[in-house]
């Protein structure tokens, strides 16, 4: 347990960030008076987390033969089973800008390919938790270069949420940015830490307080209705012993949990009294959620009046150690269909270049497949590719610390310099510590505030991998 | 109107209990002694506790409690008993009044003429009293009764004690069932729910494994989802009476999971619930062994299609993380070890699960490979064909090693042989596991945290633990008497003396409880309710679907902390949220002001019965407190129910109904129900 030093850390940081705080206060104050433009234009981080661990083997797909990043690699490391075929992978337009390789979607993602095309989208390859830059040797011998409980779903899924990779934390790192951008939030209340897929580590800051909404088609303000009152003196009697309840018995912290809980359902259904009109989703999970993400935000623009956001959503089903084949087509296809779909509507509502979509998962899986016959699959492992998308990506390419290889994506042939044990489990040229503050950056946190939410984060190359601008 | 909060009112609860069995001297009865005291003697003047002499044949009833600091609750007394006088031969016998006078109970022989005297229990009769019958051919005899001492029960354990009791025992308190374990003790129902039968899930006929064209509607729900399962599950919660065990079989679904997301086919569903009922009192190495090899887990894991040259890691790792050991080496009392450096130590690496997943190898469906509908009923059988050689890794596996050098692992607690059966394999590895030295508090904690309280104290998880790793006998993982352990344990009796202590009911047992504590019924009020509760109806919209979890970490995350704390657990509080909130506040608003209508899949309905709460309608602090009793053990503070009594004072009495409803959703709406302490 870690938690002591992780609080005291904490506490140091809360003090140097107030600090902070105040001189960036002077600064907005200034850069007000000399413009009449809102201070703080509106930013938004919207997380699409693929619960289950990714197999982003057969999410970005090398094109063309040659080399251990080349299709031939591919191929061989996947066996028949798993393979995708060449011709049926959707190819980008053109050469990676850095690379100069050719690299392509899964076959179901022809959206998000041409998103790609269009420079909207960005890929950051080989991600994983890191306690620090870390060999094959190092990994095989010291266990100080393991993070915690890698393999494991629960643990990986909240190192990706959290702020660092060697111990296990409570706070996620979304809800820690949006704690420091929250000076930029003025005048308004309304959460700024948002899920619209239930409960979960990301949202969790050490101030905000983050909110859960219902996805759609569950209309904007109809999220938090409390039926069964009318308006009259029994009702009205009701209702009034209904909300005093909650101040008794606070000194139970599960029964006084239970009730902020319901208090928050309260306030905030005065907040959403309205259901603004947006575009066409698909009808699928992920497709609702950032439905409902879109009206949020359109909603925000009228009437909530939060600068700066961060939302989550999720699929779930990418723990194929079965029928992997069949499933990617219909999970990629959702993901692929949703995203483009909330690219088009935040784009129509003129914020495309204020709202970046990003994808976290558990872990890659092995390239290797497991199991047998007509159900292939493939096991946990470790680092893998995640996508960005939005107006801010600076160009479509893909982005990280450069491997063994010389380039930022691993070398596929089983047991290569990136396989921890030949069945194709990589070892992450970049952390997600590096992928989360360059988001958080861009959020708007400082670096010096950044290097505070992930302490290990002095430890890489860079604190800002360049897909954002 | 004013209402006097300090008055005592009566609650149709504890009506329920008094009068039971009065005149009956229990176990648990205890000796008082008096001061020597004459009670009676037949020498004085005629009287209550005088004269007259007692003739042949005759009886008299003499009045125990109230003299010689006899109390109004004392069962027997302990008397001297004397005669004088005889003018013939007989005897005295002392019977409680209201009985005819039993064998055994003669007092005293004497022949004429004699004086002597005997020691004597005498059982009093429901008023206190006892019957003096003389049994003489003829003539008459004097006597005198002197008390020494009285036989009374304790104190009763205050009603709270058996509705918490009933409350970890079963999927909620009812009046009836508080009596029930009042009378016949804790030790005394628990012996009875051990003793019960199980009330399994029938068995359901297998399906082609992708639904035909022709399978709709009601075929699909009846046949490819949930649904006939969640009813059962329902009914059984409602209305079963071998309530501890499916409430312990429900315990282990949370933490040994296999999802119908996955497995859609109920049928496939049945052996697996079957087997948690079956074993809920069995041996934990038993139900590892069992859902290894249950086809419905094989296809959940995968280990079904797990081979030699493709093995498949999923069950190896989980059955491991979250169905035995856990990921950290814990001390017996459920804490983590921690290395010098203050950190958790990993029971098991990436290493162990490869040697594992090889373990796990070389298993199949018993229907033939591609089979148009899948035997899920038979267990797993082993490869045979082509040849098992090329299924099952039969090289020689290490397990839970020191893999510093991974090429030479040492300090191994299990080396599998080469050459073993895939049985073989699988047999050792259970074992192996069981005696884990992490299995006892590990699974300990699991079942305390799904039955009693999400934050047990240490001493708690280290004296289940020490039960589930000797129940006494040597016998390690015993369930009966780790359950024993569990709901009888002081902390689970001094309960909410914790402020700590309690659980967050999960939206399933909030619902039961619910229904349970008032009486559910079809929703026009005539008969049972037909358990359809998790589909097509508010429940699952909770953020629990009944026998459909997400992932094998179950409906909610087991270390899923409680919010606002650093320290605290709340495993429930993983899907309870601002939007589900007001979601049950809503579902109690249906059950109480309307019900859950009969519909497509809802054949009679679900409806509250509120009856019983409006009989205190002119009475609105009985009817809250009697509200208190039956959801909240007592516990809701003297200030919330004033609050709710001036809610229910703004319904006019001649409303009895709407009363009931207006204290009903309160109650029941309330974080102190939502908690069950």
């Amino acid at each position: 347990m870690t938690t002591r030093r992780d609080f005291l850390k904490l506490s140091c940081g809360a003090a140097g960030l107030a600090a902070f705080e105040q001189g960036l206060d002077r600064f907005g104050l200034l850069a007000h008076a000399a413009s009449a433009a809102p201070p703080n234009p509106y930013r938004a981080l919207v997380c699409i987390f693929m619960f289950g661990g990714n197999d982003s083997n057969n999410m970005v797909i090398p094109v063309t033969g040659g080399g251990g990043a080349g299709y031939n690699a591919y191929a061989n490391s996947r066996g028949g089973s798993l393979a995708i075929p060449q011709a049926s992978i959707q190819a980008f337009a053109s050469a990676l800008p850095t690379s100069g390789l050719n690299f392509g979607l899964h076959p179901a993602m022809p959206e998000l390919k041409t998103l790609f095309d269009q420079g909207k989208l960005a890929v950051a390859a080989n991600v994983g938790p890191l306690t620090q830059p870390t060999t094959k040797s190092q990994y095989a011998s010291n266990a100080a270069f393991r993070p915690y409980q890698l393999f494991s779903h629960s643990d990986q899924q909240s190192t990706w949420m959290s702020r660092r990779s060697d111990v296990k934390t409570i706070p996620g790192w979304g809800g820690l940015a949006a704690d420091a951008v929250a000076h930029l939030n003025t005048g308004t209340t309304f959460p700024s830490s948002i899920s619209v897929a239930g409960n979960n580590q990301f949202n969790i800051g050490q101030s905000i307080k983050p909110l859960n909404v219902a996805p759609a088609p569950t209309a904007l303000n109809a999220i938090f209705p409390l039926n069964g009152f009318a308006v009259n003196a029994i009702d009205n009697a009701r209702k009034a012993a209904f909300s005093s309840l909650r101040g008794f018995d606070t000194g139970v912290p599960l029964v006084k949990a239970t009730s902020d809980i319901t208090q928050q359902g309260l306030d905030i259904q005065a907040s959403l009294s309205q259901d603004p009109t947006v575009g066409t989703f698909p009808a699928t999970g992920l497709g609702n959620q950032l439905k409902q993400v879109a009206k949020v935000i359109k909603q925000n623009q009228t009437s909530l009046n939060v600068s700066r956001q961060v939302f989550f959503c999720s699929i779930g089903g990418f723990d194929t150690h079965q029928d992997e084949l069949t499933s990617h087509s219909n999970l990629y296809g959702q993901i692929s269909k949703a995203m483009s779909a909330f690219y088009t509507e935040i784009n129509a509502q003129g914020l495309a270049n204020q709202v970046t979509t990003f994808t976290m998962s558990d872990f890659g899986r092995t390239m290797a497949p497991s199991g047998s016959g007509a159900s292939v699959g493939s096991d946990h492992a470790w680092g893998s590719h995640q996508l960005v998308m939005g107006g801010a990506i600076k160009a479509a390419d893909f982005y990280g610390n450069v491997g063994p290889n010389g380039i930022a994506f691993p070398d596929l042939t089983l047991g290569s310099a990136y396989d921890t044990d030949g069945r194709g489990r990589w070892i992450p040229n970049t952390a997600t510590d590096q992928y989360a503050s360059t988001l958080g950056l861009w959020l708007g946190a400082t670096p010096a505030e950044l290097n505070t939410i992930f302490p290990n984060l002095n430890r890489f190359p860079t604190y800002d991998l360049g897909f954002l601008v | 109107m004013k209402y006097c909060l300090s008055s005592r009112p009566v609650f149709l609860l504890s009506l329920f209990l008094s009068g039971a069995a009065a005149a009956q001297v229990s176990p648990q009865s205890l000796f008082y002694p008096v001061t020597p005291c004459r009670a009676v003697d037949t020498r004085n003047p005629n009287g209550s506790a005088g004269g007259p002499i007692l003739s042949a044949g005759g009886a008299r009833a003499f009045q125990m409690a109230g003299t010689c600091g006899i109390p109004a609750t004392a069962r027997a007394v302990v008397m001297n008993v004397t005669v004088t006088g005889p003018t013939a031969a007989g005897d005295l016998a002392i019977f409680p009044t209201g009985t005819s006078s039993p064998t055994g109970s003669t007092a005293i022989n004497f022949r004429a003429g004699q004086t002597r005297a005997n020691n004597f229990v005498a059982r009093l009769g429901t008023t206190g009293d006892i019957a003096v019958f003389t049994q003489m051919a003829s003539g008459s005899v004097h006597f005198i009764i002197d008390v020494s001492g009285y036989f009374e029960d304790p104190p009763p354990a205050p009603i709270s004690t058996y509705v918490a009791t009933a409350n970890l025992t079963t999927f909620g308190a009812t009046p009836q069932l508080v009596a029930h374990i009042r009378d016949v003790g804790i030790n005394g129902w628990l012996n009875e729910q051990f003793a019960m039968a199980p009330n399994p899930y029938p068995s359901l006929p297998l399906q082609p494994n992708t639904i035909p064209n022709a399978c709709t509607g009601t075929c699909q729900r009846d046949n490819y989802t949930m649904y006939p399962l969640q009813n059962r599950f329902f009914l059984n919660a409602l209305y079963a009476p071998d309530q501890l065990r499916q409430r312990v079989a429900w315990a282990l679904h949370k933490s040994l999971v296999i999802s119908g997301q996955q497995e859609i086919q109920p049928s496939h569903m049945v052996p697996y619930l079957n087997d948690l009922v079956n074993n809920a009192f069995g041996n934990y190495a038993d139900i590892l062994f069992i859902l290894t090899l249950n086809p419905a887990m094989g296809d959940y894991l995968n280990m079904r299609t797990s081979t030699l040259q493709n093995p498949n890691e999923n069950y190896a790792r989980e059955i491991l993380q979250l169905f035995s050991i856990g990921l950290v080496q814990l001390n017996t009392d459920g804490t983590p070890k921690l290395d010098l450096g203050g950190n958790t130590i990993p029971t098991y690496s990436q290493f162990d699960i490869n040697e594992l997943s090889r373990v796990f190898t070389g298993w199949r469906l018993a229907s033939p490979v591609g089979a148009a509908t899948d035997d899920y009923i038979n267990v797993l059988v082993q490869v045979q064909s082509p040849s098992p050689d090329n299924f099952h890794d039969k090289g020689k596996k290490s397990f839970l090693c020191d893999w510093t050098n991974p090429s030479v692992p040492v300090s191994c607690s299990a080396t599998f042989p080469a050459n073993q059966s895939a049985l073989g394999d699988v047999s050792q590895a259970i074992a192996t596991i069981v005696a884990h030295a992490n299995t006892g508090p590990y699974v300990s904690t699991q079942l305390i945290r799904n039955l009693v309280t999400s934050n047990p104290s240490p001493a708690y998880v280290g004296r289940v633990a020490a039960v589930f790793n000797n129940n006494g006998s040597g016998v390690k993982g015993d369930l009966k008497a780790v359950v024993r352990a569990i709901v009888t344990d002081p902390e689970a009796v001094a309960g909410a003396s914790d402020p700590n202590f309690g659980a967050l009911r999960d939206p399933i047992a909030f619902t039961i409880a619910l229904l349970r504590a008032l009486g559910a019924t079809a929703a026009n009020g005539v008969g049972a309710s037909d358990g359809v509760l998790a589909t097509a109806n508010p429940v699952s919209a909770l953020g629990q679907n009944l026998f459909n979890p997400d992932t094998v970490f179950g409906y909610y995350p087991a270390d899923n902390l409680l919010p606002g704390s650093a320290t605290l657990f709340g495993p429930e509080f993983g899907i309870q949220s601002a939007l589900t909130a007001l979601r049950r506040a809503n579902l109690v608003n249906t059950l109480v002001y309307s019900n859950i209508p009969t519909g497509a899949n809802n054949p009679l309905g679900t409806a509250l019965d509120l009856s019983g709460i409006a009989t205190f309608a002119s009475n609105p602090d009985a009817m809250v407190e009697e509200l208190n009793q039956r959801l909240c053990h007592g516990l809701l503070s003297a200030s919330a129910k004033a609050a709710i009594v001036t809610a229910v004072n703004a319904v006019p009495a001649s409303s009895p109904r709407q009363r009931a409803q207006q204290a009903t959703y309160l109650v029941a709406t309330s974080s102190q129900f939502q908690v069950e302490r």
